[in-house]
């Protein structure tokens, strides 16, 4: 009688078992049915972005009129800021699990393409789209990444901030010996508590950009080698640490605190800094922080210029998507609708299809025509973007990071942080 | 097992004698064992397997993309022996764990002592105090720390209005690692709980008759409600510990390991490892020296523990 029992119930647990599992199993091919049933189904699209505010609005707008035009397609949108958003991406790569489009900064694509996380784009029609712009999302003659948006890179600056404090504004086309020079004009005239710009000792774009205008090229080679000219470093690291000696530049706790388009705490936004760097396209963001208060310039040129024009940012189908025909349709569709064109405006930057560039033009908005005029100025004869070398994302996320704290927290003199960063560079050295 | 063995085995259970060591062990259990199959199934789909799959990868370059070949030590050798980083991140590790689950354990245990008194709507101070635990892993909680201890931050402001000079706490590279650990302090609510769990199991007769011998507050707590209390405090340590050393979140969120990697805790520096770097064998690696990290000062403790944990079965053993 007990035995029987017993048997009974273990009979019973394992078919409860085996019930569960199977009813599992049959719940996830029938999902999979459903998403993949093509055309006739409803087919939902991960897509993932960085952004401000602004961005975020005019991209879920598009995406609401493609599922107008096109019902079957619906979004599930991820965007944030900037900050923490390729780890984020990153992790879910790894776990096969990307959403179906993702936004890429360019010089992130080369990476993603060599690990094979792409799919190709061969749908996308970029007929009329700059080489220059296709290029770094290519590996041979195959597309794996489109570039969505052309943005010239500067300065941006709190232009009543400096009307208060009688100092002529900058114009295009200004030096770096300017730059410092009106740095100093300003020293002793600043309210507690404002300073003239970040600290830029140990930023890698902000050096770049240094480094280019001295006529010294890149920080890291095309070919992947550590290529940063040891004396304009060192110019570069003593002039900021003479700036933090005056004061014209904040306390390293207060630059490290800076965050980007954050209205509490973006240093210039708060008021605490005059000069940021800035691309074009975003003007309208900070513009949206606080209004008619700021004006865009070039970047202070040398002996050549020191900012640049570049592909914003592309958009890419991951590999691991089950929906690669209808993501590639939609990516084709945000660079080339006229219609979606109008929505998007310049948010990631002058649109890339000529075409549409051309037909926007005219009903540019007054923010997105005061950044266009910044990539007028640099396109003259700013420095030809280039994506960088492969691989080394982390140089200039992590060890470029390492040695701005050590600067400016003065842990480390620009002659030590040179060489800290020389031999960071080996480990990515091919 | 087939059927007919499954009921040979149901069989020997219904006479008391002459069953096999073996079948002792395995007959009667059956049905509870397929009972916790889905625990079972969980723990070794998703514990066990991973865990070895992780400590085979330890030997490997596997990166995620490319095919995995076989480095044998070289992972090893490299974290101890080339990694600078990987010594700043245990440092930094055992600074946070030597600070954070002291301070956590004294103010769970005061509170826990404060809160184990009979006063009225008693349960929901208990409640007011045990939220923070509840919320307190959470990106919602670090986003606010961030906000509290910035430089516009609420911390600042409430200085300011003393007169004081404030920092920004979270990216000065000397208080950012204490305003971390006091976040995590704030957290105390679970070994609150358990303490005063343990507080209740205290026999209340303990505390009269040394009161009827004069025995003051101070001398009460440290001659009977310590020593009482001690196993408690001994899980209560042991788990604080590994929750310590694993800690992530908190470091990710509000200061992402910086500035100047002073919050570059362990648990962070295996995620850029692995996610960032995509040195999935590496990571892997790391994660089983933290491991062995744990298990050392775990047996550690346990090893200091007949010094200072009393049980109340030992109390014949005359410990006075």
């Amino acid at each position: 009688m007990m035995n029987c029992k017993r048997f009974l119930m273990m009979v019973l647990a394992v078919s409860m078992l085996l019930l569960s599992a199977c009813g599992n199993a049959e719940n996830n091919s029938g999902a999979k049915e459903d998403s993949s049933s093509g055309a006739e189904g409803k087919i939902k699209l991960r897509i993932m972005w960085w952004g401000a505010q602004e961005r975020h609005e005019a991209t879920l707008a598009a995406l609401d009129l493609y599922t107008k035009q096109n019902p079957q397609v619906t979004f599930e949108p991820e965007y944030s800021g900037m900050d923490g958003y390729l780890d984020k991406l990153s992790t879910q790569a790894a776990a096969d699990n990307a959403p179906d489009v993702v936004q890429l900064d360019p010089g992130w694509v080369s990476d993603w393409i060599g690990r094979g996380q792409l799919a190709e784009l061969s749908a996308v029609d970029v007929s009329k789209i700059d080489g220059k712009l296709l290029a770094a999302g290519q590996n041979g003659d195959t597309q794996y990444a489109v570039p969505l948006g052309s943005v010239a890179y500067g300065m941006i600056y709190d232009k009543t901030a400096l009307e208060k404090l009688g100092a002529p504004s900058p114009a295009n086309g200004w030096t770096w010996d300017e730059f410092f020079a009106l740095a100093k004009e300003v020293k002793g005239k600043l309210p507690e508590g404002q300073y003239f710009t970040k600290d830029y000792a140990g930023d890698y774009f902000a050096y770049s950009a240094f480094q280019y205008s001295k006529g010294k090229g890149q920080v890291v080679s095309n070919e992947g080698k550590f290529n940063i000219d040891q004396a304009t470093f060192l110019e570069w690291g003593h002039q900021f640490a003479e700036l933090r000696a005056e004061g014209l530049v904040p306390p390293a706790d207060v630059n490290t605190s800076d965050k980007e388009f954050d209205p509490s705490m973006d240093l210039m936004v708060t008021g605490k800094i005059i000069f940021r760097l800035a691309f074009s396209n975003n003007y309208g963001a900070w513009d949206s922080l606080k209004e008619n208060a700021y004006a865009l310039v070039t970047m202070p040129r040398g002996v050549e210029a020191g900012g640049w024009l570049k592909p914003s940012m592309y958009f890419s189908v991951a590999k691991s998507s089950k929906h690669a025909e209808e993501a590639a349709k939609f990516v084709d569709w945000f660079v080339n609708d006229p219609e979606a064109a109008k929505i998007l405006g310049t948010k990631r930057g002058m649109p890339v299809n000529t075409e549409i560039a051309a037909a926007i033009e005219p009903e540019l908005s007054a923010n997105d025509k005061i950044g266009m005029e910044l990539l007028t100025a640099t396109q003259k004869d700013g420095q030809t973007f280039s994506p960088g070398a492969p691989g080394w994302t982390n140089y200039i996320d992590k060890d470029w990071l390492l040695a701005r704290d050590e600067l400016s927290f003065g842990e480390a003199t620009p002659e030590e942080a040179y060489e800290h960063l020389k031999t960071a560079a080996q480990e990515y050295e091919k | 097992m087939n059927h007919s063995s499954a009921i040979k085995t149901m069989k020997t259970t219904a006479g008391p004698g002459g069953r096999t060591a073996y079948l002792k062990r395995w007959d009667a259990p059956v049905a509870g064992y397929l009972f916790i199959a889905p625990w079972l199934i969980g723990f070794f789909w998703l514990t066990a397997y991973p865990m070895l799959l992780s400590l085979y990868y330890s030997f490997t370059d596997y990166t995620l993309m490319q095919p995995v070949s076989w480095t044998g030590l070289h992972n090893y050798s490299k974290i101890f022996t080339a990694d600078a980083k990987f010594v700043k991140s245990v440092q930094v590790t055992f600074m946070y764990v030597a600070a954070s689950v002291p301070l956590k354990l004294i103010a769970a245990l005061l509170v826990a002592v404060i809160l184990n008194k009979a006063v009225k709507g008693i349960s929901a101070y208990r409640t007011a105090i045990y939220f923070p635990s509840l919320i307190g892993g959470s990106i919602a909680v670090s986003l606010l720390w961030r906000n509290i201890f910035g430089i516009d931050g609420f911390f600042n402001k409430i200085l300011a209005s003393f007169g004081l000079e404030g920092s920004s706490w979270i990216t000065n590279p000397n208080t950012a690692l204490s305003s971390l650990i006091l976040l995590t302090v704030w957290q105390f609510g679970s070994s609150m709980v358990i303490f005063l769990a343990g507080l209740k199991q205290i026999p209340a007769d303990l505390y009269e008759a040394s009161s009827v011998d004069g025995a003051n507050r101070w001398f009460q707590f440290f001659k009977i409600t310590l020593p009482m209390l001690s196993p408690t405090l001994y899980f209560n340590l042991i788990m604080g510990v590994i929750n310590a050393f694993q800690m992530f979140t908190s470091a990710y969120v509000i200061t992402n390991g910086g500035p100047m990697n002073s919050t570059n805790v362990y648990a962070l520096y295996l995620y850029e490892q692995a996610f960032s770097r995509y040195h999935l064998g590496y990571a892997s690696a790391l994660a089983w020296v933290m491991l062995v990290i744990i298990v050392i000062i775990s047996l550690l403790i346990a090893g200091t523990s007949k010094y200072w944990v009393f049980y109340e079965s030992d109390t014949g053993g005359g410990r006075k």
